[in-house]
C-alpha cells in the first residue's frame, strides 16, 4: 500500500501493509498499481508550477507523502500577506483536484511537521516551539527505527523531548533525533535545495483576473522586460539567457527561452525575440501570472548615449554600437532558426575535404584563411558525397561520362588524380571498406561540355574483377 | 520616413504637372536608394567598379551601386545553371569586398540550396578569391525564412553585403522591400535564384542571367581552365542591358573579357543558352 483515499484510511488500511493484508481488513478495496515515474513527473510539475510563488521551491521525495518546500521568504506581500498566500495556493490546488494541507513556519522542519501532522496554517514567528510540542515524535522526519525506540520508553510527542537532557537523547537514540529537534525549532539551519536553478534576476507579475489576450501578455512582458533593464541596468549587466514562465489557469506552465550572443539590457530588442517565440502560445482559459527570470548575465557597463563629447568618446561609442547591432542581429535570426544555424566558418587541420571547416560562433573573431586557401577545392560541398555512375576507359584515367542525379554529364577537361587519405584513426563511413581497412580517395576536377564544373572521386585503389565506386562530392562556379 | 511626403504631395497637388513630374523623379530616387545616400553612406561611395571596363561603361554608377538590391538569376529553368550562378555571385561579393567594403557578409540559405548545390566550402572560397573570415551563415529551411534572413540582415548598417539564395526570383513585392531595407541601411543586398522562370517583374536595381560556358581549352593548363559564365544583363535600372562571356580570374581576383558578343539589342531573340 503506497497510498490511500480517505475512505480507506476510515477502514483502517494503512500504508505500508501488504495487499492482502489490506483486503483482510477491507474486502471492497480497489487496487491501482502505482507509477512511480508518473508521480515523480507529477510532483516535479507541480513544483513549476509554485515557481508563480517564489522561485525557491524543493522537493520532498523521500517515502510516503511526497510534498514541496517553497521559501516563501519576501514573497508573502505580493499576495497580500501570509495567510493569503496559503489560501490562494490551497485553493488552487484544490481546483486542480489535488488534497493538499500546507503550513508556513520559520523552519522547514516545523511547516513539514505541520502539514503532516498539525492542523497547517501559518504559524506566527516565535510560536513554533509551542505548537511543535503536541505533535506525534514522527512529525520529526525519524526513520521507524527510532520511532520505535522513543514510543517504548514513553516518548510520544514533540514536547517531550524538550525537557530532556541533550546528551543523554543523542547516546540512546542517536545523532539524528538531535538534529531534527534543532532543525525543526529553528537551532539549527537546514538549507533547502531548490528543483531549479535560482536566477539572480527574476521579476513577475500576478493577475488578480487571469488575462486571455495576447496583447495583454505582451504588454506585461514588455513591462517586466523594462523592470528587468532598471535592475541590471543597477548592476552594470546584461542578459544572456531569458526564460519567460507563462502560468495558465489550468495550472500548465508554459515556458520559454531566449538566448543572445552578447549581453542585452535594452528591452525593446529583448521584446521583439520574445515575441517571436511567443508565436505559437496558446493562452488557453488565461495566464494568472507569468515571471521573467534572467538565469545568465554579463556584465554589461552603462552606456550614456550622445553625452560624450572628448574626442575619443563619440568613435568608441560607434564601435561599441556597432558591434551590438551585430549581435542583435545575430540573436534575431539564431532565434528564429536556431542558434547553431548561425555561425561562421573556421579552418581545422585535416585531410578529409569535409572536416577541413568546422562552425565557429557568429561572434567569435574571423579566422585566418590565408593558409587555407586551395585554387582546386570547389565553391560548393554537398553535404555527404553523392554515388554516381562512372565510365572511365583505363582504371586510373579520369571519367570520360557520368550520371548524377538523372542527367549524364560528358567530360571535356579534367584534371587529378588527387590522393586524399582517410585519417586512419577515425576510418568510418564510405572510407572503410568491409574489410576494416581504411580506403583514399582519388579526386579529380572535371568540367562538363556546357562548362560546369564538378569535384568527384574514386573510392579506393582499381581491383581487377570489380568496379570502383565513385562519388560527387562538389560544384563550382 | 519618405512616403508620408509622398502622399502629402499627391493630395494638395493632384492636378499640377510640374508636382506629378516631381513626384516621379521622387520615385526615381526613391527606388534606387539614392535618396537615402545621404544618411545611410555618407562620405563613402554609392557604387564599386567590377574592374572590367565593358561592365563599369554599360553600369549607371561606373560599377555595382551599393544600398541596392542585385539579383543573379541562373539561365536553365532545370537548375543546371545553379553552380554558375552561385559562382558569379561569389564573384561579385569578391569584387565588392575587394573595392574596400568593410564589415562582414551574410549569407542566407534554405535546406534545399544545401541540399542541391553543398554548403558554400571555405577553402574553395578563399582559393576563388573571397575570404571566407568575412562570412556569416545563416542557414534557414525554407525560402521564405531567406527572404526574412535577408530583410533583418539589411537592417544592420555593419554588414558589407547580404547574400540569398532561392529556388526562383521572388515577387515584386518582396524584392521591393529587400530593396526598400538596402537602400535605407546602405548594405548592397545580392539575391540568387537557382532556377529561371519567366520574367518576374523586380524592383532590384539590375538583374544578371547567368549560364556556365566552356573554358578555354589550354596546352599549358591541364584540365579545366579559368571559369566562364555567359552572363546577360537583363535589366539595368539607368543602364543599358548588355551580354557578355565573362571569365573569372583568381590570380588577379577580377574578371576578364573571354569574347565580345553581338550587341543583344539589335537581336532581341539572341541565344542565351549556348550548350
Amino acid at each position: 500500500m503506497v497510498a490511500l483515499n480517505g475512505a480507506a484510511e476510515t477502514a483502517g488500511v494503512r500504508p505500508g501493509q501488504t495487499l492482502s493484508d489490506a483486503r483482510a481488513i477491507e474486502p471492497r478495496l480497489g487496487v491501482e498499481p502505482s507509477e512511480l515515474a508518473a508521480e515523480a513527473a507529477a510532483l516535479e510539475a507541480l513544483a513549476t508550477w509554485c515557481s508563480r510563488y517564489t522561485p525557491w521551491v524543493a522537493l520532498d521525495r523521500a517515502g510516503f507523502g511526497a510534498g514541496l518546500w517553497l521559501d516563501v521568504t519576501g514573497c508573502a506581500a505580493l499576495c497580500g500577506g501570509e495567510t493569503a498566500l496559503l489560501d490562494d495556493l490551497l485553493r488552487r490546488l484544490a481546483l486542480f483536484g489535488f488534497a493538499a494541507k500546507a503550513a508556513l513556519a520559520d523552519t522547514p522542519g516545523a511547516a513539514w511537521a505541520l502539514a503532516r501532522y498539525g492542523n497547517g496554517g501559518v504559524v506566527s514567528v516565535g510560536e513554533t516551539r509551542a505548537r511543535l510540542a503536541s505533535l506525534p515524535i514522527a512529525a520529526l522526519r525519524l526513520g521507524t527505527a527510532e520511532i520505535e525506540a522513543l514510543d517504548r520508553v514513553g516518548l510520544r510527542c514533540i514536547g517531550d523531548l524538550y525537557r530532556l537532557p541533550r546528551g543523554a537523547l543523542a547516546r540512546r537514540f542517536g545523532t539524528t533525533l538531535g538534529r531534527r529537534l534543532d532543525q525543526a525549532l529553528g537551532v539549527a539551519h537546514e538549507p533547502l535545495s531548490p528543483a531549479r536553478a535560482i536566477a539572480p534576476y527574476r521579476v513577475e507579475r500576478l493577475f488578480a483576473e487571469p488575462v486571455a489576450s495576447l496583447e495583454a501578455v505582451h504588454a506585461t512582458t514588455r513591462a517586466l522586460l523594462e523592470a528587468l533593464a532598471i535592475r541590471l541596468e543597477a548592476d552594470g549587466r546584461g542578459v544572456r539567457r531569458l526564460e519567460l514562465m507563462l502560468f495558465k489557469v489550468d495550472g500548465a506552465v508554459d515556458e520559454r527561452m531566449v538566448g543572445t550572443s552578447l549581453a542585452v539590457r535594452e528591452p525593446r530588442h529583448l521584446m521583439r525575440l520574445v515575441v517571436e517565440k511567443l508565436a505559437d502560445l496558446d493562452i488557453g482559459f488565461g495566464v494568472d501570472a507569468i515571471t521573467l527570470a534572467a538565469p545568465l548575465t554579463d556584465k554589461l557597463p552603462r552606456v550614456q548615449l550622445g553625452l560624450d563629447f572628448d574626442d575619443a568618446g563619440p568613435r568608441r561609442a560607434d564601435a561599441a554600437e556597432d558591434e551590438a547591432a551585430l549581435g542583435q542581429l545575430i540573436d534575431r535570426l539564431g532565434n528564429r532558426l536556431g542558434p547553431e544555424s548561425v555561425n561562421r566558418p573556421a579552418p581545422r587541420q585535416s585531410h578529409l575535404p569535409e572536416r577541413a571547416v568546422i562552425s565557429a560562433g557568429a561572434l567569435e573573431p574571423s579566422a585566418d584563411w590565408s593558409a587555407h586557401a586551395m585554387r582546386e577545392r570547389p565553391l560548393r560541398l554537398l553535404p555527404r558525397p553523392e554515388p554516381i555512375e562512372v565510365i572511365a576507359p583505363i582504371p586510373d584515367d579520369p571519367p570520360v561520362m557520368f550520371r548524377w542525379r538523372r542527367a549524364v554529364h560528358r567530360i571535356r577537361a579534367a584534371t587529378g588524380p588527387e590522393r586524399l587519405s582517410p585519417e586512419w584513426w577515425r576510418a568510418a563511413g564510405i572510407d572503410a571498406a568491409d574489410s576494416g581497412e581504411s580506403r583514399f580517395r582519388d579526386y579529380y576536377r572535371v568540367e562538363d561540355e556546357t562548362g560546369r564544373r564538378f569535384w568527384l572521386f574514386r573510392l579506393g585503389a582499381f581491383r581487377p574483377g570489380s568496379s570502383p565506386a565513385w562519388f560527387m562530392h562538389g560544384l563550382s562556379g | 520616413m519618405a512616403a508620408p511626403r509622398l502622399s502629402l504631395l499627391a493630395t494638395e497637388r493632384r492636378r499640377d504637372p510640374a508636382a506629378i513630374a516631381e513626384l516621379r523623379g521622387l520615385i526615381r530616387t526613391l527606388e534606387r536608394g539614392s535618396i537615402f545616400a545621404g544618411t545611410a553612406s555618407a562620405g563613402g561611395p554609392s557604387s564599386i567598379p567590377l574592374g572590367l571596363a565593358a561592365l563599369d561603361r554599360v553600369l549607371p554608377a561606373g560599377g555595382l551601386a551599393l544600398g541596392a538590391l542585385h539579383e543573379v538569376v541562373c539561365a536553365s529553368p532545370a537548375g543546371a545553371d545553379a553552380g554558375a550562378g552561385a559562382g558569379f555571385a561569389v564573384a561579385l561579393v569578391a569584387r565588392l569586398l575587394a573595392g574596400g567594403m568593410a564589415g562582414p557578409v551574410l549569407w542566407c540559405l534554405s535546406t534545399a540550396a544545401r541540399r542541391e548545390l553543398g554548403e558554400p566550402y571555405a577553402p574553395g572560397l578563399a582559393g576563388f578569391g573571397l575570404d571566407p573570415g568575412r562570412l556569416l551563415f545563416a542557414r534557414a529551411r525554407r525560402d521564405a525564412e531567406v527572404l526574412w534572413a535577408m530583410r533583418e540582415g539589411l537592417g544592420c548598417a555593419r554588414l558589407a553585403v547580404v547574400i540569398g539564395e532561392t529556388e526562383t526570383a521572388p515577387d515584386l513585392a518582396a524584392s521591393r522591400r529587400l530593396q526598400l531595407a538596402a537602400g535605407a541601411s546602405g548594405v548592397t543586398a545580392l539575391l540568387v535564384s537557382r532556377r529561371a522562370a519567366g520574367t518576374v517583374p523586380s524592383a532590384a536595381l539590375t538583374r544578371w542571367r547567368v549560364a556556365a560556358a566552356p573554358s578555354a581549352v589550354s596546352v599549358a593548363v591541364e584540365g579545366p581552365s579559368a571559369p566562364r559564365w555567359r552572363v546577360v544583363l537583363e535589366r539595368c535600372r539607368g543602364g543599358v542591358p548588355g551580354e557578355w562571356l565573362l571569365e573569372w580570374r583568381h590570380e588577379t581576383g577580377g574578371f576578364a573579357l573571354a569574347a565580345a558578343l553581338p550587341d543583344r539589342s539589335a537581336e532581341p531573340a539572341q541565344t542565351r543558352l549556348a550548350g
